[in-house]
């Protein structure tokens, strides 16, 4: 299998080469048949990414430890399913992974756009085929994940014979890996990552073959979209491994590689708006393509960060060997990518500067023109706020030695303000009209959302005084904190109201105008407009992110208890009875099993109320088993999760260190994401013809 | 050996069918674009703020103007 991969990189490399000259050259010279040959190469990389995908699953699935990968990241107990997930569980099968997704896409966007976009091909598949390239010469060179492995006299193991052979084992995947969300979540983050590759493509062909139209965008925008949402749920996938697998009781910790796949989200969240202006109006020509840029090339600095060793994080693959020339270390190679991409991307915006200047003027401030560009400065500054986060600790160690790093009491101060008031535009440019924007315009669509907000803010500052002298002593001790979280609660119900509102109207509108009987019209805002009403429940699902992040930010409590079995502990509004302490044969050999848990039985009640059975465990991995992993023990309703974690245990006298959080509205989270899942797949769906 | 061979032979396989067009009769790309596609492009704008005219977000000389651009545009 090794020898196979190998040489399908090998050819899917070379086919690269010869793709991307042959695009190039039907660029200068409008021939045909160059391009037909440069959208075949990719075809041809695909068939053999995913021969090599093929050989590597194989070879995981059949335990083949002559291989380094397979012996690093995998192990003969290793259940199934994150055998399949060690591809992208170490960083040569990741990066063959994402080739392998990258080279799909490529092949599925020359596939859709050989009709209708065919003019804009040549450049197009010249940027792809330059970035596959990219990942090739990597995976050819740098991380091949079909190295054999070597013993430690320099011989191949696959030289052994086979009673030597059958004795050898794997290391096994990291045991926090070992979890359904993390063999979810790389995929739907990888598919974020390069699905944006495309509209970055799509983009620049355009400035090169001089094309102002914006036919091609429906296209271009289709994939964002895409990336966008399959990113969004990625990084929300990763919030929920990071709170039910690292036991700390958090799902955010502005870890830098949580950061580097957050920046490519906001700046294609920026796209994604601006798009529509250029859409209807020709304006935001100059943004739309600095935004699809930025947001490519913040891809590619994520998987610099992540797999570079420059990082120190729980996501991050580990440090390079130091005795490795500059020139090959992995870091640069994708500082010279990035660079010799900005450096094309910079070249064409100079060249074609005259494309990206629309002649139309702002006619008001307040018109919904405006609003999108207030949402994109925004948008723009919070990206420079966690880009300079995470970038300037690299640079603060190269100039002093000095190990620095950003946590929440760097973001949260910097990033709350402008979240606000990214949630503030989000609201009132739904409402806003096109090119006019006069208090008239506004005021009959205020009344309802500002009294919404208003009471809402009532509400929760008379619940707050009700909480008396405790909910003082907490304001004085961080006002701050409650001012945002006050704004947030108001603004939240200001733009759900104006949601409402919106979406009523839309209803109201199309039984009025007979288009619809009254249960038809329910559903008729998303058959006639997939796009706008789609992109509303993203913002319902946005106001429940808000909240969810506010409350359990604030209120979130913690408690620890040593309890013993019979042992009632009260934690906040519950109260646990130990029922035992279990665990599995611990003496068992862990190379076979794979994993040995150990467990405590919870009774939780609320009052007299019995409400949930939870089983917080430990789990004993045989790739580290100094370090059980937790497997947390959640009791989750909409407004609190009651979260359980075995802190500690003594299986000899059979007691065990309780570790609880009650945790508000954390599932707020997790229905927002479902409401953008939802949402965004609704946007993506063609509009309804007339 | 037979892994060597079996790639090599995959190797020519998928440098012939890359190639083979090279040596097809000489073609220019075509450079116009979809009409239809350029009408669609228009319909779907308009058709949204159509939407928006019904829910009084844009005023109807607003639209003509919008309108006007956007066909002066998928004519450029």
């Amino acid at each position: 299998m090794g020898t196979l991969g190998t040489y399908a990189l090998f050819i899917a490399l070379g086919l690269a080469l010869w793709g991307a000259l042959a695009a190039f050259v039907a660029y200068r010279t409008d021939d045909l048949r160059y391009l037909r040959s440069a959208v075949r190469s990719i075809h041809g990389i695909t068939a053999m990414s995913l021969l090599a995908v093929a050989a590597l699953w194989i070879a995981l699935l059949k335990n083949d430890f002559t291989l380094k990968y397979v012996w690093e990241y995998s192990r003969s107990s290793q259940p199934f399913i994150y055998k399949l997930s060690a591809l992208w569980g170490g960083m040569n099968g990741s990066i063959l992974f994402w080739c392998a997704l990258l080279a799909v896409f490529c092949s599925l966007a020359v596939v859709l756009n050989r009709r209708n976009n065919l003019r804009l091909l040549p450049f197009t598949s010249f940027v792809l085929l330059l970035t596959l390239f990219f990942f090739l010469v990597l995976l050819n060179f740098k991380t091949s994940p079909f190295e054999p492995l070597m013993d430690s006299g320099g011989l191949a193991v696959k030289t052994y014979s086979p009673d030597m052979l059958a004795r050898i084992d794997g290391n096994g995947l990291n045991p926090l890996l070992q979890n359904v969300y993390m063999a979810i979540h790389p995929p739907m983050l990888y598919q974020g990552y390069v699905g944006f590759a495309i509209p970055f493509a799509f983009i620049l062909g355009a400035l090169a073959h001089r094309e102002r139209n914006t036919f091609w965008m429906r296209s271009a925008r289709n994939w964002a979209m895409y990336s966008w949402l399959t990113l969004g749920i990625g990084i929300l996938l990763g919030g929920y491994w990071a709170y039910i697998e690292l036991g700390w009781g958090g799902y955010w910790a502005w870890d830098p590689v949580e950061n580097a796949s957050f920046l490519p989200w906001v700046t294609g969240t920026a796209f994604l708006h601006s798009f529509l202006m250029q859409e209807k109006r020709g304006i935001y020509r100059f943004w739309n393509v600095f935004f699809i840029m930025a947001t490519f090339l913040l891809c590619i600095y994520g998987t610099f960060l992540t797999r570079s060793g420059i990082l120190q994080s729980v996501h991050a693959f580990g440090q390079e060997d130091p005795t490795i020339p500059w020139y090959f270390k992995i870091g640069n190679i994708f500082i010279a990518f990035m660079l010799g991409m900005l450096a094309l991307g910079v070249v064409l915006i100079l060249r074609r500067r005259g494309l990206l200047t629309s002649g139309q003027k702002l006619e008001s401030a307040g018109s919904r023109e405006s609003l999108f560009l207030y949402g994109n400065l925004l948008l723009g500054l919070m990206t420079l706020i966690v880009l300079f986060g995470v970038t300037s600790p690299i640079f603060v160690r190269m100039a002093t030695g000095k190990e620095v790093s950003h946590g929440p009491e760097f973001y949260n101060p910097r990033i709350l303000p402008v979240a606000l008031a990214i949630l503030l535009v989000m609201g009132i440019a739904s409402i806003a009209p096109w090119r006019r924007g006069g208090w008239a315009g506004y005021r009959r669509h205020l009344l309802f959302p500002s009294l919404a907000g208003g009471s809402a803010l009532a509400v929760s500052l008379a619940a707050f005084l009700y909480g008396g002298a405790a909910s003082r002593a907490d304001f004085a001790l961080r006002p701050l904190t409650y001012v945002y979280l006050f704004a947030c609660i108001a603004l939240s119900f200001f733009v759900a109201a104006i949601l409402a509102e919106e979406y009523a109207r839309s209803v109201k509108t199309s039984v009025a105008h007979g288009r619809a009987s009254m249960p038809a019209a329910l559903l008729s805002p998303f058959r006639d407009n997939p796009r706008r009403y789609g992109g509303y429940l993203v913002h319902l699902g946005m106001i429940c992110l808000f909240l969810g992040v506010a409350f359990s930010g604030t209120f979130q409590k913690e408690y620890q208890e040593t309890m013993r079995p019979g042992d009632a502990v009260r934690f906040g509004p519950y109260t646990v009875r130990m029922a035992g302490l279990n665990h599995d044969d611990l003496n068992a050999d862990l190379t076979k099993v794979n994993e040995a848990r150990v467990w405590a039985d919870l009774h939780v009640f609320k009052g007299d109320r019995f409400v949930a059975h939870l089983r917080p465990q430990r789990v004993f991995y045989a790739a580290n088993p100094q370090q059980p992993t937790y497997e947390v023990a959640i009791h989750s309703r909409l407004m609190n999760d009651f979260y359980t974690l075995l802190a500690g245990f003594d299986p000899k006298d059979g007691t065990a260190v309780i570790g609880a959080y009650v945790n508000p509205m954390v599932a707020w989270l997790w229905l927002g994401g479902l409401f953008v899942l939802i949402g965004g797949t609704t946007a993506l769906v063609p509009m309804r013809r007339f | 050996m037979a892994a060597l061979l079996a790639t090599l032979v995959l190797a020519v396989a998928a440098f012939v069918w890359v190639l083979r067009p090279l040596f097809e009769e000489a073609q220019a790309i075509p450079q116009e674009r979809s009409a239809g596609l350029l009408a669609d492009a228009v319909t779907r704008s308009v058709q949204e703020l159509e939407t928006d005219l019904r829910l009084q977000k844009i005023e109807p000389e607003d639209l003509d103007m919008i309108q006007e651009h956007l066909r002066r545009e998928s004519a450029s």
